[in-house]
């Protein structure tokens, strides 16, 4: 208990120091007024500083903060089947508000819920209380009550593949297609993609098509492995609710194989060139002045190729240093690239949501003016006015760089506590994980930096 | 490209007619709204107007504002009995602020929403984007740019901005009291491309005109977020520092300005397309303090506030500093959406002037906008009397010219809408539909 709280205090120490800069940030002009170097510097640092504590503290201080217990176990009646068909009603509902309802993104509650509420606001809720998606999955129910299909056996072979080629199908209608908050348009892939799943899980069951086809299934239960409860419910249908320090997860639960590394790569590499993807330098680099941003359509072979770039050469900086840790440790150690890739998970989740964080301000409140009116009440003012305002900018500055270095701060943690538990030596756990720290030290000044620059698109 | 903007000719001519008639009807009554009667409904279904709005993209701030005056603009219209005793139906499409996007939404209002006319586009590319696909839909398509695209003559002739006056109007304008109450020499900073250019050239002209002179351009490349080592090429004996950075790095542009020349500096002139939505108390601006903006329709009521400002900030929801009554510090883009009410208006009034029944009147309605020339200050001309050139389809209006002044703007000079126009570079009249 005491190592526990010794790395309680040990972690918020760290996390806090970048919050002691002065700072201010916008999302335009303002932003570019603040002395955001300041905090560059700061929380690189500090992640920095972590990885050189976590290289000298003792060695069962990382396994003590991460170590979970178990609240409780028994059966639970399967409630997931019934808020699984609420999804799939409320899906229902949304996509005939996409299909027949207001064109105005800002106006139709399906882009509104789908680019909001669902991609921005659940990956960070199910982070804090659990895989809220396997509750309300549109076809979790359908399954458990029809069968769970399985006509062909998914071979083993293709690992995550379907699932990561799909999400790179996903992320390129989010970030490139021309307009993916159109809401007929919307519509029709979001009803494509459901029935699609619902084929797939047919063909190949919906147990392993769930564990890695469905790309959004595999997606949040990755993200959820960070939250501080973890929930499983076995094959006698007890239900087991262990709790511990946020990430513990990705530390007890199993390990990936290389290809779902290669997913969790991708997610964190598509979120960071949506941020590199608007900055002053990739639109020179791509020949774009970026005081006169031509439209989506005037950059979608660039970014098309740079969006699968950005995933090519973090899978290569990744992989690189997974291989230079295992040249640098002692001879033996077990193939580490799978569990290590889990440890990328905060830094994912840390980047979604500073990046997202002023879309969710400003597009949260349409959502909830577009409530109001379909329930015929009167309409809150959307307001952009923190934006504009120099103590909220800072304010939102100070949220997304904390964050930014919290998440790099609680990586480097689990990279560290992965490690040992395979080695059980401090020194050798220290060089065998260097390269990645290095990477993570590195990745915490990039992501910074995204969130500081100026924006031309 | 004009190279003399002295009215010649007709255009003089015409030009007179209008100043007279604008002194004439400005003095007296004003038109108010719904005066032009009554037609009779011969169908009681809506006029539906497609806005091609930007909801997302570089616009999507703009887009915000003009959405909201087109709404209110839209209520007032059909509390007065709508158009042709007609309801006014309004279709948002969002275009991405991308030029494809455009065309694709000009199609779709044409087509799928069966609307009778296409408005409402703010950005010069999307509108140059667009425009030929309403031309080839024969889709009547009133933008609210302030772009010189439609009066280049490079558009057609289904394409009007009857609503905002245009770039070259506006900066050429500036130059008679620059000159006579800043300075006549000159030192214009500018990014260089076409929007930089556009200043240089038609500011250059016209200064020169008056007497004064361009003593210094100076173009910053587009990805500077930093400009001190440009700041020192600005000659020490200019009186006049004429400034329109755009973008991120502007408030860095204006604090970097105050950093160099501290007490001590030329007069200042800038547009406040710089500083939309922008609070003027923001800190870092503290420099800008006896500065001079172009203003479109100046953002802060002064103490001779007409009625029809008045009714217009309280219809959209605006106080008098140009910032949303539910959120004081959510500052509007108060000199381009008006653009959006004014041009809502000219519709009206052009669908009633054409008997306006049914799309085969498209071609009539284009012909009575046309047809239009002295619009009046009135309730749906707020921002000022108005001149419209039917045959290069653009308006021209007042223009002004305020100075910062304890953290406002405070309008000192409103030019005539004499000073504005230039000579026609295009006849769409003469031009087959």
């Amino acid at each position: 208990m005491g190592a526990f709280l010794r790395g309680c205090v040990l972690f918020v120490l760290l996390a806090g120091v970048p919050g002691r800069a002065l700072a201010h940030a916008s999302d335009s002009g303002i932003k570019l007024l603040l002395p955001t170097g300041y905090y560059l510097v700061g929380g690189t640092l500090a992640v920095a500083a972590t990885v050189l504590i976590a290289a000298v503290m003792p060695a069962r201080w990382a396994g003590a903060l991460f170590r979970p217990r178990i609240l409780w176990r028994g059966p639970l009646p399967r409630v997931e089947i019934l808020t699984s068909l609420a999804g799939a009603a409320i899906l229902a509902l949304l996509l005939w508000i996409g299909f027949t309802g207001t064109p105005d993104p800002l106006e139709n509650l399906l882009p509104l819920t789908v680019w909001t509420l669902w991609w921005v606001a659940l990956p960070v809720l199910c982070a804090v209380v659990g895989n809220l998606w396997a509750l309300v999955n549109p076809w979790a129910g359908v399954f458990a009550l029809a069968g769970g299909g399985g006509v062909v056996r998914l071979p083993e072979r293709v690992g995550y593949m379907p699932a990561t080629l799909l999400f790179l199908g996903f992320a390129w209608f989010e970030l490139v297609s021309l307009s993916p908050e159109d809401p007929g348009g919307l519509a029709r892939v979001v009803a494509a993609y459901v029935l699609f799943t619902f084929l797939a899980g047919a063909l190949f069951g919906w147990r392993d098509w769930v564990a890695r086809g469905e790309c959004f299934g595999v997606f949040f239960r990755f993200i959820a492995r960070l939250a501080p409860i973890q929930v499983a419910r076995d094959g006698g249908g007890d239900v087991t609710i262990r709790a511990g320090f946020p990430g513990f997860g990705v530390l007890h639960g199993p390990a990936i194989s290389v290809s779902g590394a290669l997913f969790i790569l991708l997610a964190l590499a598509t979120v960071s060139f949506d941020g590199l993807s608007k900055t002053f330098p990739w639109l020179g680099l791509i020949g774009v002045n970026p005081l006169e941003f031509p439209g989506r359509s005037g950059v979608v072979a660039a970014n098309s190729i740079g969006l699968v770039g950005a995933w090519a050469a973090l899978a290569a900086a990744f992989f690189a240093c997974i291989l230079a840790g295992r040249w640098l440790g002692r001879e033996g150690g077990a193939p580490m690239a799978g569990r290590l890739a889990l440890t990328i998970l905060p830094i994912s989740l840390a980047y979604h949501a500073a990046h997202y964080l002023t879309a969710l301000m400003v597009n949260g409140q349409y959502a909830v003016a577009a409530g109001q009116r379909m329930l015929g009440l009167p309409e809150m003012h959307v307001t952009t006015s923190f934006l504009n305002t120099v103590a909220d900018v800072e304010r939102i500055w100070q949220a997304q760089s904390g964050a930014i270095v919290a998440g790099h701060v609680l990586a480097v943690l689990l990279a560290h506590a992965a490690i040992l538990a395979v080695t059980g030596d401090r020194g050798d756990a220290a060089r065998r994980g260097a390269p990645l720290a290095a990477l993570m030290v590195g990745y915490t000044a990039f992501g910074l930096w995204l969130l500081a620059a100026p924006t031309g698109a | 490209m004009a190279t003399d903007d002295t009215p010649r000719g007709t255009d003089r001519r015409t030009l007179l007619k209008g100043a007279a008639a604008i002194g004439a009807v400005a003095a007296g009554a004003q038109v108010a709204p719904g005066l032009t009667g009554f037609a009779q409904a011969q169908s009681s279904a809506p006029i539906r107007i497609g806005f091609q709005v930007h909801r997302t993209g570089i616009g999507a701030a703009y887009g915000r504002w003009y959405d909201r005056t087109t709404k209110a603009a839209t209520r007032l219209i059909n509390d007065d009995g709508g158009i042709n005793g007609r309801e006014v139906e309004i279709i948002a499409e969002d275009d991405g602020t991308d030029p494809k996007r455009g065309a694709e939404v000009i199609e779709k209002f044409a087509s799928k929403h069966e609307c009778d006319v296409a408005f409402g586009t703010l950005f010069s590319h999307v509108v140059i984007g667009s425009a030929p696909r309403a031309g080839e839909l024969k889709l009547p398509y009133f933008v609210v740019s302030e772009g010189h695209h439609v009066a280049s003559g490079m558009l057609n002739r289904w394409t009007l901005q009857p609503g905002i006056t245009d770039v070259k109007s506006q900066v050429q304008s500036m130059a008679p009291w620059v000159a006579n109450n800043l300075g006549k020499k000159v030192t214009m900073i500018y990014p260089d491309f076409a929007f930089g250019h556009d200043h240089r050239d038609y500011f250059g002209e016209a200064v020169e005109r008056q007497g004064g002179e361009v003593i210094a351009k100076i173009a910053i490349p587009p990805r500077e977020t930093s400009f001190f080592k440009y700041l020192p090429k600005i000659p020490k004996e200019t009186e006049v520092l004429y400034h329109v950075m755009v973008g991120p790095g502007v408030l860095t542009f204006v604090k970097e300005l105050g950093e160099y020349f501290g007490d001590k500096r030329p007069e200042i002139f800038g547009f406040i397309d710089s500083l939309e939505a922008v609070d003027i108390n923001s800190p870092g601006l503290e420099f800008l303090e006896g500065s001079h903006f172009w203003e479109g329709y100046p953002r802060y009521a002064g103490p001779d506030q007409s009625e029809h400002d008045k009714f217009f900030r309280a219809a959209v929801g605006v106080d008098d500093n140009g910032a949303s009554l539910s959120d004081p510090k959510d500052v509007s883009t108060y000199a381009h959406m008006f653009g959006c009410w004014e041009t809502l208006h000219i519709l009206k009034a052009g669908m009633e002037a054409a008997d306006y029944k049914g799309p085969k009147d498209r071609q009539a309605l284009v012909e009575a906008v046309e047809a239009m020339d002295v619009l009046p200050e009135s309730r749906a001309h707020p921002q000022g009397s108005k001149l419209f050139n039917g045959r290069t389809h653009q308006v021209f209006g007042h223009q002004h010219i305020s100075r910062v002044e304890g953290g406002r703007l405070v309008p000192v000079h409103r030019t005539s809408i004499f000073d504005t126009v230039y000579a026609d570079e295009v006849d769409y009249t003469k031009m087959s539909f």
